[in-house]
């Protein structure tokens, strides 16, 4: 054999160093984020999850302008009807031309909204396919209005947990030492808080004070309301997000990137922060159907949502007290708990989903 | 171990100053008070139940009034001015105070009689949950994606997906209104605990069953769980002594939260089921603005949900000696 | 394979296959091998070329996704194959015994040294607890542990590196198995502590007459204790015979590659292991990447980076014939 070795790795000519640039400019390696991404969209309950929240969440974003009937019009001479199968003799049809046009207090969108539908659909609406409640007002109506303030509410909760306790946690995870130690403690100190009477506690103080916040402030009792359950909620997101930045602070990326001179701000912010992500997204996937089980909890108190304005955990809590041995009005209990659970069910699913798929070790797993 | 009980009584007493202060500061610092009720009292009767209760008082008064341990009325120790028949008083005396809306009662009469109750019902439904939770976690876990399994995951994300007032009120109907087996509300034989306390377990039973059967698949990944094997531990005792053991330590550490989470939940479940229980009592306290009966419901559960995490940790700590008790305090 | 030695284990065309996500995987693509009473057989290749695998499935500790043929699994005469799970899973501890390269992993975090160690026992022999408790200190101290009375109340995490994979091969040789299989025994270990375990690794053999079979990726470590070596890539075996020979003269090309990646290597009568004069030393590799094993391979499975492949190579898969030493159709010495 010739004495010059062939896999001496030769020195490519300026084609070849041409045509290894372009390779590797085509050769796109899978971040961890593309790879979650498309296992998430494999796995069939997780699509079909996240599906079906963009619709509801499409459909709780223009209430106003579907054609749904009222959702505070009172037919008390009506009363509680069941919902009618179309194959039955008391199917009226889809669509009467009884809309009543009453609405609470709307904000210039949705009464952008409601203005458009009125031009469009005039005086038709959708019949009561839900049946009506006791004081005759469409059950269907009621649950699209109520799938605004119950999502909202876990949005904003969420929201809210997210900016605290991820600013919170990764502060103190960070830098460490002293100020840790003081702001964990302080953490330590509200956990031990008995949450739920506090909320309840703040709820009827809230109520004391509801004038002087709408007029001030523009607010009404329910977004102060889960502004503070998200106040609430951040704690354990601040530990969670505390416990990821310790364990990255002492990764070695971390130590390579301060070798090459980046400031400490920049690492947390550009390195560290987005490395807790998959742990912040499960948390969050978790936090919602939270938020909407307590949201439910306190409406059913009487501490909640309050009338006109509805919510799934009122509907909900209104159809538990409609349970008497004289009426059968399952469908006021059943309708509202369904789509509760449903939400909760597809917030689990998408967090399970999402937990399996951001998990390095299943990468080589069966 | 001695300094960890020391730092957690602190740490309690601490927080339950925290907690008075906050619940203090919240209902008086508002306006209106206990006798903004309902019916308008005469002028003359209302400044006299303000008098007996202190609420013409400087703030500052009554809070030292309600923690105690001195009293600060005409009863109180000679050298503050009283006739020294009751010089002490107060929280930290365990004297909650008189009831605002059960007039004749003190705060802890109304718990004497309530908590008792509760409390068997917050203990039955814990019990079943995780007799029920934890052998159909570990179940499915081993017989993963199989039939049992994948039923498993649907009733446990049903159970937790729904609301407990929706799941009281759906059983009361089935099974006390609809099909007339077991009495509609009360207390008083054992039929009227099977209702309530289903009712409160379920959620718990399902959360159980789901951190127990993840607790299974992860421990059992694990490579000391493959050592026992090459030892040549038969199956039933690598499961038994090498997976549960760990397998159920996140269990354990969701026990402390999920008492919390039963004392929460047993509001409603009283409510429906009319259970003359202290939850009950606590939700009308904060509608009815009885002070005194709201914060000593709060100061309870308090204390009870403290003495719980308390015994979790040491639990905790036994099972497994890489924590250490100075860590978790 | 010398006439006093006695053969224990004898594996023909082991083939072992994972269901995946992404499809079947071929992680073992048919290996032999044989190992007598004490002799130490080391297994060499790099990550991915399927030799921890091959271990596991002989101890039966692989998961259920993977599907495990031989021709035979021969253990002191008897087909492994033929014996229930339950049989195989008494032969292990008992006859068969294992360590594994992570021992703050591999080891009980909860139970203590003492423990895990009488477990082996409770469950192999039928002792009284002072004996089994006299037969852990013994075999704590044979692994050379100081104090052992004292650590059997210690638990892993206490322990150093070091002393945690003494303790491990311990509690694997507590029920005198006879032969041992040893994954990358001392990779997690610092170097002075490697070298310790490696010499404790020949005692053993000599004192017990113990067969062990060694997963390694350092030729470092086949160099200092194996007396025999298989050189594995991509499933199959591609050269073996001792350790000194195949060191010291290499007949495949993969070998001779890997050996001229060692820095400082130097191989008789190889020119490229010795730097030019003037010329700057670079670190040598072997050019492109091992095969990808969901896929079939056709012909030579090294034949894309070697730099003998033939068409032959591409086309026909090597035995190891008519060379014993080395799986090819150009082996070193041959044109």
């Amino acid at each position: 054999m010739s004495t010059r070795s062939l896999w001496r790795w030769p020195r490519p000519s300026q084609t070849d160093e041409a045509e290894l640039l372009a390779r590797a400019a085509r050769a796109q390696g899978t971040s961890l984020f593309a790879m979650a991404r498309r296992r998430i969209w494999r796995d069939i309950p997780a699509r079909i999850a996240l599906l079906g929240l963009s619709v509801l969440a499409l459909l709780a974003l223009l209430a106003p302008l579907l054609p749904l009937a009222s959702p505070i019009s009172l037919d008390l001479a009506r009363g509680a009807s069941a919902p009618v199968a179309p194959w039955s003799a008391d199917w009226r049809g889809l669509w009467n031309e009884q809309y009543t046009g009453e609405h609470w207090q709307y904000g210039r969108v949705d009464q952008a909204l409601h203005e458009l539908r009125i031009e469009l659909f005039g005086k038709r609406q959708l019949a009561p396919l839900l049946g009506t409640d006791s004081k005759g007002r469409d059950l269907l109506a009621r649950t699209v209005f109520g799938s605004r303030t119950s999502l909202s509410a876990a949005l904003l909760a969420a929201l809210t947990s997210l900016l605290i306790g991820v600013g919170w946690g990764a502060v103190a995870g960070f830098v460490g030492g002293r100020l840790d130690n003081l702001m964990m403690r302080f953490v330590d100190l509200l956990y031990s808080l008995p949450f739920v009477f506090l909320v309840i506690f703040l709820v009827t103080i809230v109520a004391e004070y509801r004038s002087e916040l709408e007029a001030g402030l523009g607010l009404d009792r329910e977004s102060v309301f889960f502004i503070v359950l998200g106040c609430f909620y951040w704690l354990t997101m601040a530990r969670i997000v505390r416990a990821q930045v310790l364990s990255l602070r002492t990764r070695e990326f971390v130590t390579a990137a301060r070798s090459l001179g980046a400031s400490d701000t920049r690492i947390l912010l550009t390195h560290i922060v987005p490395n807790t992500l998959p742990v912040v997204l499960v948390y969050l996937c978790l936090t919602v159907p939270s938020v909407m089980l307590f949201e439910a909890f306190l409406s059913f108190l009487g501490l909640g949502v309050e009338p006109p304005r509805v919510s799934w955990g009122l509907l909900a809590a209104e159809g538990a007290e409609a349970l008497t041995p004289l009426s059968l009005d399952v469908w006021l209990i059943l309708v509202p708990s369904l789509c509760i659970a449903l939400t909760l069910l597809a917030m689990n699913v998408i967090g399970d989903s999402i937990r399996d798929a951001l998990d390095p070790r299943m990468v080589n797993k069966e | 171990m001695k300094r960890f009980l020391l730092r957690r009584l602190l740490w309690f007493f601490l927080t339950l100053l925290a907690v008075i202060t906050v619940a203090f500061a919240l209902m008086r610092g508002v306006r209106g008070g206990p006798f903004d009720g309902e019916r308008p009292l005469p002028p003359a009767i209302e400044k006299n139940l303000r008098a007996r209760y202190h609420l013409d008082w400087p703030l500052w008064k009554q809070y030292l009034q309600y923690t105690g341990p001195l009293n600060l009325d005409e009863h109180g120790p000679q050298w503050l001015g009283g006739d020294g028949t009751r010089p002490l008083g107060g929280v930290l005396t365990g004297d909650l105070g008189p009831s605002f809306r059960y007039r004749d009662f003190s705060v802890n009469d109304i718990l004497a009689q309530s908590l008792p109750i509760s409390m068997q019902l917050g203990a039955l439904a814990l019990c079943l949950a995780l007799l029920i939770g934890v052998p159909a976690g570990i179940a499915s876990a081993l017989a993963r994606g199989g039939g049992f399994d994948a039923l498993l995951r649907v009733s446990t994300s049903l159970g937790i997906a729904v609301p407990g007032f929706v799941l009281g009120s759906v059983l009361l109907y089935l099974f006390s209104l609809r099909h007339p087996l077991l009495p509609v509300a009360g207390y008083g034989t054992w039929r009227h605990w099977v209702l309530p306390t289903l009712a409160l377990a379920a959620p718990f039973a399902a959360y159980a069953a789901r951190l127990t059967r993840a607790g299974v698949l992860e421990t059992i990944a694990l490579d000391h769980v493959r050592t026992a094997r090459a030892k040549g531990l038969p199956e039933s005792l690598v499961i038994r002594r090498h997976v549960l053991r760990g397998a159920l330590l996140p269990l354990l550490a969701w026990l402390g939260p999920a008492a919390a989470g039963i004392l929460t939940g047993s509001l409603v479940i009283e409510r429906i089921f009319a259970i003359p229980g202290t939850g009950t009592h606590f939700v009308n306290s904060a509608l009815n603005r009885d002070y005194t009966l709201a914060m000593g419901v709060t100061i309870v559960y308090t204390t009870l949900v403290y003495a719980f995490n308390l015994l979790v940790d040491l639990a905790s700590a036994a099972i497994d000696p890489r924590i250490r008790l100075e860590e978790s305090a | 394979m010398s006439a006093e030695r006695r053969t224990l284990l004898e594996v023909e065309g082991l083939e072992v296959e994972f269901r995946t996500p992404r499809g079947r995987v071929q992680a073992v693509r048919g290996l032999d091998l044989c190992v007598g009473a004490g002799e130490i057989l080391a297994i060499v290749g790099e990550s991915g070329s399927g030799k921890s695998v091959a271990q596991l499935a002989i101890m039966d500790l692989l998961p259920d996704s993977a599907s495990v043929r031989a021709r035979r699994m021969h253990w002191q005469g008897q087909e492994l194959s033929s014996l229930s799970r339950a049989q195989r899973r008494a032969l292990c501890g008992r006859e068969l015994a294992m360590v594994f390269q992570d021992p703050l992993s591999a080891l009980h975090p909860q139970l203590t040294i003492g423990r895990q160690l009488s477990e082996v026992l409770e469950v192999h022999e039928r002792l009284t607890r002072v004996q089994v408790r006299a037969r852990c200190i013994a075999a704590l101290a044979e692994v050379g542990i100081p104090s052992p009375e004292e650590r059997l109340r210690a638990y892993p995490h206490e322990l150093s590196g070091g002393m945690r994979q003494r303790v491990m091969i311990a509690m694997a040789l507590i029920a005198s198995p006879r032969l041992l299989f040893a994954d990358e025994p001392t990779t997690a270990l610092d170097v002075t502590v490697q070298a310790q375990i490696l010499e404790l690794f020949r005692e053993l053999c000599a004192r017990r007459g113990l067969a062990i079979v060694l997963v390694t990726h350092s030729l470092g470590v086949v160099a200092r204790v194996a007396d025999r070596v298989q050189v594995m890539y991509a499933g199959q075996a591609l050269e073996r015979g001792s350790a000194e020979e195949v060191l010291a003269a290499p007949a495949h090309p993969y070998t001779r590659a890997l050996l001229r990646s060692v820095p400082d290597a130097r191989i008789e009568g190889d020119a490229h292991s010795e730097p030019a004069a003037g010329a700057p030393a670079r670190l040598a590799t072997i050019p492109g990447q091992p095969p990808d094993l969901a896929q079939p391979i056709r012909g030579c499975a090294f034949a894309p980076r070697c730099e003998r492949a033939s068409e032959l190579c591409r086309r026909e898969a090597p035995r190891f014939a008519p060379n014993p030493r080395a799986a090819c159709h150009h082996p070193e010495g041959s044109a």
